[in-house]
């Protein structure tokens, strides 16, 4: 009886209109076989050997579906359908290899794209982020939705990312290992593709939230005030002083590597010749390139400092940085330069602006 | 016999079939079969898309019929424009086979 229901479904499967009118004709045609199987079995036929010649008196699937769907159209979902299953019997009974390789070729893509998706969330977001808190100012909205988004599935108390990759790695052990059906390799395949255009949508979506990201970013370093800016860095830099002050007498190494990493991070910030000038109190020639000059010492002695925890290391990083601010009239609590245990480290004010 | 001369002729066979009383495939095919002695041997294949084309242009109907624990039967019946259809197809049948007969005739004497 299996034949028969083949046949039907060979003729049926791409028929248009609703699901109860293909099961009407399906209901219909099989009425017919069953007589002439039951006609053919009283002339002493075997039941096999009827239905077969049933079925053959039937003519080929192909030429009723075609005379079929003259009258009902052609169902698009189902001709798709039967058209990839006409595709994946040329092909892939040829052998496993073309089923490996397109299997392979998915697999790698589908890794590229989520490599691609998590790269900036892990490269690019935080700088951005920071950039803008250090401004002051909000980020994009799509920035920000695609950070909300980033954060559900990367942040610390959300699903973690690994969590998702172990579901669906068991999801795919559970189908290769339980499925018998003979389209495996073409819905394994359907799955992937699946898959691969919904990480298109997302990939799409990270990269348009990056770039406006950078170029809201890039806009605002060039036409926001750089003075407010300079003066957080100003303010970071000293705290970390402090910090890093404090590593030096505790010799606590982590907490020396954590106050140098923000120290240089703040000076690198200041070093451009926009955000140096913006600190400028006396408009003096060779200013900026002497505070550059200033700004690139103290990163090497705060390097010293970080890798020997030395006190005198850090007298000699504290008396630049006093200077330093004496030169752009920094008005902030001198650090003390010989070992003092003084730990107001807040930031101060510029008292004269340039 | 020539296919395409069996599909002109099985719309106008069918009708008149249906023209007498309602009838399933399997019954058509049937008592084709045996009103022709054999000569006409029309395979579901053919019948079936004809029945729906005609059931789509409104010439016959079907109707479901049977009951519980028998096999369900789609009966089809003439409509009153298959009637009509009907009445023209075998004037112009008419026509033609006497058309036909003339040219025999006069061919072979």
């Amino acid at each position: 009886m299996d034949e028969i229901e083949r046949y039907l479904d060979d003729v049926c499967r791409t028929l248009g209109g609703s699901h109860d009118l293909r099961q009407h004709i399906r209901d219909e045609l099989r009425d017919h076989i069953g007589e002439t199987i039951d006609a053919l079995a009283a002339k002493g036929l075997s039941l096999e050997d009827a239905a077969h010649k049933a079925i053959e008196d039937f003519g080929k699937p192909e030429d009723m579906r075609r005379e079929l769907q003259s009258v009902y159209g052609r169902q698009v979902t189902a001709f798709l359908i039967g058209r990839a299953i006409a595709w994946k019997e040329q092909n892939m009974k040829s052998g496993w290899k073309w089923s490996f390789a397109a299997t392979g070729v998915l697999l790698m893509l589908i890794v590229g794209q989520v490599l691609c998706i998590y790269a900036p969330f892990v490269f690019i977001f935080p700088g951005i982020r920071w950039h803008f808190e250090a401004l002051g100012e909000a980020l994009p909205a799509l920035t920000a939705a695609s950070l909300r988004a980033g954060t559900l599935v990367l942040g610390r108390e959300a699903i973690p990312a690994w969590a998702l990759l172990v579901a669906v790695l068991v999801a795919w052990g559970i189908f290769e290992w339980r499925s018998t059906s003979e389209n495996k390799a073409l819905i394994r395949l359907a799955c992937g593709i699946f898959a691969s255009f919904l990480l298109t949508a997302v990939l799409c979506f990270v990269a348009f939230a990056t770039v406006l990201g950078l170029a809201e970013a890039a806009s605002l370093s060039f036409h926001a005030d750089p003075r407010p800016y300079a003066l957080k860095q100003l303010s970071q830099a000293q705290n970390a002083i402090g910090d890093l002050r404090k590593a030096v007498r505790t010799q606590d190494r982590d907490a020396a590597h954590h106050a140098e990493s923000h120290f240089t991070s703040a000076l690198w910030n200041l070093r451009s010749d926009r955000q140096t000038a913006s600190l400028v109190a006396t408009g003096r020639p060779g200013q900026v390139e002497t505070l550059q000059a200033m700004m690139q010492t103290m990163e090497e002695q705060s390097r010293w400092v970080r890798l020997d925890r030395r006190q005198k290391d850090m007298d000699a990083l504290t008396e630049t940085w006093n200077r330093f601010c004496r030169e752009i009239n920094y008005d902030s609590p001198p650090v003390p330069a010989a070992g003092g245990q003084s730990d107001d480290a807040s930031g101060g004010a510029m008292s004269t602006g340039p | 016999m020539d296919i395409e001369l069996i599909k002109g002729t099985l719309s106008v066979m069918v009708l008149t079939l249906l023209n007498r009383e309602p009838m399933y495939g399997y019954q058509i095919v049937s008592r084709i079969r045996e009103c022709t002695n054999g000569a006409f041997e029309w395979t579901p294949g053919a019948l079936y898309p004809s029945l729906h084309k005609m059931e789509a242009g409104g010439l016959i109907e079907g109707e479901w019929a049977g009951e519980a624990g028998t096999r369900r039967r789609k009966y089809y019946r003439i409509t009153d424009a298959g009637r009509k259809v009907l009445l023209e197809k075998t004037e112009a049948w008419k026509r033609l086979c006497r058309a036909m007969d003339q040219v025999m005739e006069r061919g072979n004497g």
